[in-house]
């Protein structure tokens, strides 16, 4: 087990800072990390500053780093750009920063953080879903490098009830069923 | 290509629909983005001109609406841009700016109307007069079908329909209604509409949306909440739950004047009616404050000889485009004044003497 820097306790808190790309590690126990005013995981920091404070409790460390700057794999947006003039680039960019819209969208939505009404009856049939599809895989594969096993099994979760989303139920409206065709928001349960 | 030709009349200012004493008009509007296409703020110029060929394809049909009108905003002056804002038929922002852009109107009611370009691929609206939302909401949903025949919507399972400002993900829906309330005004009650607005996390804003300041009493009621919400419960807030409670206390407050303050009230009637009747200068703003007042007598039965359509008419005549469009061209705000004091004396002539 490492050492705290500080002292002879096993560190908990391990702090990866970049600064004009040289990289600071520190390991701290969970007293000394309080009083460094190491923030915790609950407290993540915004991307797009020029010091990015990362703290987690296990592994990881340097791939946590790179995702906190991250920019959407499909326009380039970074976040700290959506930060700027409160615009997303694509609809790639909800899948590449999911994580940080959920507090944010919950703010905007009172509280809401998941589709409730009209479903698009073509949703699972063009192509859209392919891309989703791929996109949740690439997701999967990165959380069980992280060994983010919680999410990795809600993300395997989403993409299960895609491919098993029978055609005919997309198609519901087509049978003379009154539009707009409505679902409860039980499914697309994601991260 | 064409220049749009606005018909005189647009839909809203018709004033047959319901509760139109407090409602002028019931809008809804569906964002809605192509899948495969970045959104607008990240297209290159091809990307735009994509969208537009895809948009124009799925709009000009009978089926979204007859007489669908396809307007290239971009060509487009910017008077003719002011008088589509004026008329609610697109945003100021959509007014602006050179790339590609687009708006189909359904010709002549202009009920229906689609921004192509705006800050989502699409931005559906439906507009009718008085207080009609759920019928709008019917229209609208039929239209968003068809249009969806014809193009994948960007959408994903836990955020619903993707676009561009997280704000509007979701449905992407916006209910809007547009409510006159000069007796609230006038009885300084409008505060609270606005706290019992904020706390059913609803917003209030003026004529002219956001940013803009209430003139001629006019406020604009409106949702932020599109994630985690149907439509139909939107729906069944604002035509059970608010609506109906803000039209109630505006009639409570009007007969309260009209009972414990009637001298009052009625110079305050009486004495816009004769400005409106007399003013050789009228600003726009000033304009829009006396024809609310003039509305008020009207709904109040104190006065008998203006029609509310010729106030509703008035409202979008006195606006600096659809001025300068009726008088035939461009003015500056000198003359405008002139003008609008003129059109407006002569709109309001009292009636030939049969009638008193």
């Amino acid at each position: 087990m490492p050492k705290c820097d500080m002292c002879d306790n096993e560190a908990t808190v391990h702090e990866v800072i970049v600064r004009n790309g040289q990289r600071i590690e520190r390991h701290l126990c969970e007293d000394h990390a309080k009083e460094a005013g190491v923030f915790t995981s609950q407290s993540f920091s915004a991307a797009g500053q020029v010091v990015k404070k990362v703290v987690m409790s296990q592994s990881g460390l340097a791939e946590q780093a790179q995702s906190s700057r991250s920019s959407c794999p499909d326009c380039g947006l970074s976040f700290a750009e959506f930060r700027q003039d409160g615009l997303l680039g694509c609809a790639k960019c909800y899948q590449a920063f999911a994580d940080k819209l959920v507090s944010l969208l919950r703010r905007a939505h009172d509280g809401g953080d998941h589709h409730v009404g009209k479903v698009p009856k073509r949703a699972g049939t063009c192509f859209a879903k392919q891309e989703r599809l791929t996109a949740l895989r690439k997701q999967l594969k990165e959380c069980v490098d992280l060994e983010q096993y919680e999410k990795a099994a809600s993300i395997r979760d989403e993409i299960a009830e895609i491919e098993s989303a029978p055609a005919e139920r997309l198609h519901r409206s087509d049978s003379g069923e009154p539009a707009p065709s409505h679902r409860s928001s039980e499914e697309g349960e994601g991260d | 290509m064409e220049q749009y030709q606005p018909p005189d009349r647009t839909s809203w200012l018709t004033h047959d629909g319901s509760d139109t004493d407090v409602v002028v008009t019931s809008r809804v509007r569906l964002a809605r983005n192509v899948a495969g296409i970045p959104f607008v703020s990240r297209c290159v110029p091809t990307d735009l001109r994509g969208v537009m060929e895809l948009a124009e394809q799925s709009l000009l049909r009978e089926s979204i609406a007859p007489g669908m009108t396809w307007v290239p905003l971009h060509q487009l002056s910017q008077l003719d841009r002011q008088v589509l804002v004026e008329r609610h038929l697109i945003s100021g922002q959509h007014a602006k700016g050179e790339l590609p852009r687009a708006v189909a109107i359904s010709n002549p009611d202009e009920s229906l109307s689609v921004m192509v370009n705006e800050e989502d691929h699409l931005r559906i609206q439906i507009i009718r007069p008085g207080l009609a939302l759920q019928d709008a909401f019917k229209r609208i949903d039929a239209v968003d079908d068809d249009i969806e025949s014809r193009i994948d919507y960007a959408y994903h399972p836990q955020f619903g329909y993707l676009t561009a400002c997280p704000t509007n993900v979701g449905t992407g829906i916006r209910l809007s209604v547009m409510l006159h309330l000069p007796g609230l005004k006038l009885a300084n009650e409008i505060e609270k509409v606005r706290r019992a607005a904020q706390a059913m996390s609803l917003a209030v804003r003026g004529i002219y949306g956001e940013g803009s300041e209430a003139s001629g009493d006019m406020y604009q009621i409106s949702n932020q909440t599109t994630l985690g919400k149907s439509e139909h419960d939107l729906l069944d807030q604002f035509e059970n739950q608010i609506i109906p409670q803000v039209i109630e206390y505006e009639r409570v407050a009007r007969r309260s004047l009209l009972e414990k303050r009637r001298v009052f009230l009625e110079d305050h009637v009486y004495r816009a009616l004769g400005v409106l009747r007399n003013a050789r200068l009228l600003k726009a703003d000033e304009a829009l404050a006396l024809i609310s007042h003039v509305r008020l007598g009207v709904a109040l039965g104190l006065i008998e000889d203006v029609p509310v359509r010729t106030l509703n008419e008035l409202i979008l005549v006195s606006q600096p485009g659809h001025l300068q469009r009726t008088i035939g061209r461009e003015m500056d705000q000198a003359e405008r004044r002139i003008q609008r004091a003129s059109l407006v004396r002569e709109r309001l002539a009292p009636a030939r003497p049969n009638g008193a």
